[in-house]
């Protein structure tokens, strides 16, 4: 078998067995993936740049230490592709937007640094929306990503590059990051694996801010194995990043091995109200699965949910307007001339960012203002105690919670550009995982009739990725036998 | 864009349905730790250099970013 066919399937522990038979070596896997990458890209538009010379340089050095008999990382030989959200060193790192057409950053994220330290081969930057900003890659100025299992459709957002590259077999991992859902929506779209870890869990040092206290980082995989050690390659304090938490990083390959036999896994009723769908059906199906493995299901009650769109979106896009007021032409980032300095401003940002992001920054700036902070911003935060309040109260009953990631599969190009209000719409379910900051994943659990993936949302107290990994491992492997 | 806006304002006034007067704000996810823990040690650090700074900057002259003029003589 030539290692040319084997790409688009191969695995973690697959790649890690080849290069200590000697059946390949990493440069060998990294020149062939690159070039897969390469030829394969123009069908999804999913990566945005190549760093050939950067994957070659840790092949070498992986290589040479299994030839010295030396252990050469977690994740020795995998190529990874990193959304353009994450920066590089001397990488061109865009954000998917106009504004940083150009920008080369003079410093590598702490999680790209972890995961090259495990033999990770950084092979390219991946699309996605401008600014992490939708949930469709459609507002990347760098055109829409497409999904590889129906060509016509979305991948989702905002990390559309990222579940692409892995469901189409261009990246063996990749990481992404997830505000509102931008990693779990696209991962379930795109039929991957992707997990959103715990607030704090992986720095997010080197991630381009969008609303810091919702930002998280985390893995596309093409199973909950390979998302696990990619986590655990990440994860734990850094002391560039003070919101990193100290929290010790279990060991997810022992404990999610353990039988769910027992576990009590949670259904919230207000997941499941307007879920009379095909989605609806499959995610039963799902239930149905683990609750023959011993699972003992509860239906609980998240009061809050149907508020949490509008809680978010006051919050997000009030940090966002902060975050962004970086851009302005003058340290980094494209600049449109203009006689005076705020000409200069204004021209830069008016030109530099598309239409979502203006739309959110101004929204931001409103809920901030003078007059409207009391009944926007302040409003929102005390419902996000409420929301967070609600998780915190469903885990003392049960000790995993399941829901769809979605209210539908994914959707057309174009379906709903003109109607933000409907796009956002589509986060509905994972906007809790980000404002309580719980550990949240989507792991595939089946397909439409058109043969769309659908994916089952799994969520777990703080810190307790273990179990989250444990349930999502034993639906996984239920399934293939 | 502002009928966008103007929707989704609308949108967000659910908000006003729920009595939030005994209600914390909540600002940030926050776990138990020491005050001080997320402290560093004091130990200087080299700094980005000013040249690899302002070499992504489109205007940069001396060591400085550049900007259109602000003071009138």
């Amino acid at each position: 078998m030539s290692l040319a066919t084997e790409i688009p399937a191969l695995s973690v522990s697959a790649i890690r067995e080849g290069l200590l038979n000697r059946s390949f070596s990493a440069t060998e896997l990294a020149k062939t993936a690159i070039s897969f990458a390469q030829k394969e890209n123009a069908a999804t538009n999913a990566f945005l740049t190549f760093s050939p010379e950067r994957a070659l340089q840790t092949a070498a050095r992986v290589d040479r230490e299994i030839a010295k008999g030396e252990y050469a990382g977690a994740l020795a030989g995998v190529p990874l592709g990193v959304k353009d959200v994450i920066v590089t060193k001397n990488l061109r790192t865009t954000c998917g937007s106009r504004v940083l057409e150009n920008y080369i950053p003079p410093y590598d994220a702490t999680a790209v640094y972890r995961l090259e330290a495990e033999g990770a081969l950084l092979i390219g930057k991946l699309n996605c929306d401008e600014f992490a900003m939708g949930s469709s890659n459609e507002n990347s100025a760098f055109g829409p990503v497409r999904n590889p299992r129906a060509l016509d459709r979305v991948p989702g957002g905002s990390s559309g590059g990222s579940a692409a590259a892995v469901a189409q077999g261009t990246a063996v991992v990749t990481i992404g990051s997830d505000t509102g859902g931008s990693i779990r929506q696209p991962a379930s779209f795109c039929g991957v694996v992707g997990v959103t870890p715990t607030y704090g869990r992986v720095s997010r040092y080197g991630l381009v801010a969008f609303a810091s206290s919702l930002d998280h980082i985390g893995p596309f995989a093409r199973n909950v194995e390979d998302a696990a050690t990619m986590l655990r390659a990440m994860a734990g304090r850094d002391e560039l990043d003070s919101t990193s938490a100290f929290a010790p990083v279990d060991d997810y390959h022992a404990l999610m091995k353990h039988s769910v036999r027992g576990l009590k896994l949670g259904l919230p009723k207000e997941y499941f109200a307007d879920l009379g769908t095909e989605t609806g059906s499959v995610i039963q199906a799902a239930i149905r699965q683990l609750e023959g493995l011993g699972c003992e299901l509860r239906e609980i009650s998240l009061p809050h949910t149907k508020y949490a769109l509008s809680c978010y979106y006051i919050i997000a896009t009030a940090e966002a307007s902060s975050n962004l007021a970086r851009y302005d032409g003058v340290r980094y980032g494209s600049r449109s001339d203009g006689e005076t300095l705020s000409d200069m401003y204004r021209n830069t940002r008016g030109c530099g960012f598309g239409p979502e992001v203006k739309r959110r920054i101004m929204l931001g700036t409103y809920v901030l203002s003078a007059g409207y902070y009391d009944a926007y911003y302040r409003k929102a935060q005390q419902v996000r105690t409420l929301i967070s309040q609600d998780f915190s109260a469903a885990f003392e009953q049960v000790d995993a919670i399941l829901a769809p990631v979605s209210p539908f599969p994914a959707f057309k190009i174009g379906e709903k550009v003109d109607d933000p209000l409907a796009m956002y719409l589509s986060d509905v379910y994972t906007l809790t995982g980000d404002l309580s900051g719980v550990p949240c994943m989507s792991v595939p659990c089946g397909e439409s009739a058109e043969g769309l993936p659908i994916g089952l949302q799994i969520f777990a107290r703080h810190f307790d990725e273990a179990t989250m990994f444990r349930v999502a491992y034993n639906y996984e492997h239920s399934t293939r036998d | 864009m502002s009928r966008d806006l103007g929707e989704i304002l609308t949108y967000i006034e659910q908000l006003n349905e729920l009595d939030t007067a005994n209600v914390p704000p909540m600002a940030q996810v926050l776990f138990d730790a020491d005050e001080t823990a997320t402290l560093r040690e004091d130990v200087p650090r080299t700094p980005l250099g000013n040249e690899e700074t302002l070499v992504n900057a489109v205007a940069a002259a001396a060591g400085y970013f550049k900007v259109p003029k602000v003071i009138e003589r």
